[in-house]
């Protein structure tokens, strides 16, 4: 719901940023299913009055050998924590994704940015960054992630 | 364009609704200049007070075609359409792009965030997503999502 017009902002109507961060190296991924890895990369949060959050996520992301082998990270959000009901599925569009070039490559770090809308008011949600690989060519696999993140910020 | 003061009222003049457009359609890109497509990915939305917003674009494409670029980034117009005032034109390096290796490339995923500053406070703007490649006709997007959110 928006904010309506002339009335006053309250705290909670913008609760806090939350924000989490790690860069184990995970090499040689080996699922094509998403799995949020160790250690596990999420925010605990709460939604603003709007029911809006932007969720940003970035990873270093590269394959490394000459196969079609690519390395998705993107994220799932969950009510109350990641036992609750799914809210928003893995999705490969609101991640990112590395190189997709035949060669092997170095890490590099990108990011990408996804709105979260029609979240409950007030109600506390988990949101996780999730991986896997776009396919298995060479045994256990050639895409690696070097950092991962997520940024989870209130909208109006 | 004032920024918010210490003790100063906070009304939803300075927070108005953040907005979110996402295409999906397949667009192979033979343009080399700046286009929006079909269908626009496209957002209206009110500048807060501050005259100030955040504009992230995100979006999938293939780069088949070997090192040539493509370019995803944004305009913005006050007024409802493209045929208000164009406050800010499409730049190269204020999006995100191809990697232009010389090999042909499978689909992945980009973004990247901008504020635009020194809108006009409290009136309609629009925003679209436009692109354009470097040659080639086999880059292809294959997912278009732009979000504008009012920044203090």
């Amino acid at each position: 719901m928006a904010l309506p017009a002339g009335t006053q902002v309250y705290g909670q109507d913008l609760p806090p940023t939350q924000y989490d961060q790690d860069w184990t190296v995970i090499l040689n991924i080996v699922g094509t299913g998403y799995v949020p890895g160790t250690p596990e990369v999420g925010v605990n949060f709460t939604a603003p009055t709007s029911g809006r959050v932007l969720v940003t996520i970035g990873a270093g992301v590269r394959n490394n050998a000459a196969t079609g082998e690519r390395a998705i990270v993107t994220f799932q959000v969950f009510q109350d924590n990641a036992n609750g009901p799914a809210v928003v599925g893995a999705s490969f569009n609101s991640g990112v994704v590395s190189a997709g070039v035949a060669v092997a490559q170095e890490f590099h770090y990108i990011g990408t940015f996804k709105m979260v809308q029609n979240l409950t008011p007030g109600r506390n949600y988990y949101a996780r960054v999730v991986h896997r690989t776009s396919s298995i060519t060479v045994a256990p696999g050639t895409a690696d992630i070097a950092s991962r993140d997520i940024c989870v910020i209130p909208l109006t | 364009m004032p920024d918010i003061k210490i003790g100063e009222h906070v009304g939803t003049e300075w927070w108005p609704a953040a907005v979110e457009n996402e295409q999906t359609a397949d667009l192979t890109v033979t343009s080399t200049t700046a286009i929006p497509g079909t269908p626009v990915c496209e957002v209206s939305f009110q500048t807060p007070r501050t005259g100030r917003i955040g504009v992230c674009v995100a979006g999938n494409w293939t780069q088949a075609s070997a090192g040539n670029r493509l370019f995803v980034t944004f305009e913005v117009y006050e007024g409802a359409s493209a045929a208000g005032t164009l406050k800010r034109s499409a730049r190269a390096h204020m999006g995100a792009s191809g990697h232009g290796h010389t090999a042909t490339a499978l689909e992945s995923g980009h973004g990247a965030m901008q504020m635009v500053e020194a809108l006009t406070p409290n009136v309609n703007h629009y925003a679209r997503i436009v692109f354009w490649t470097e040659g080639g006709t086999t880059n292809v997007l294959t997912h278009r999502r732009i979000i504008v959110f009012p920044m203090p």
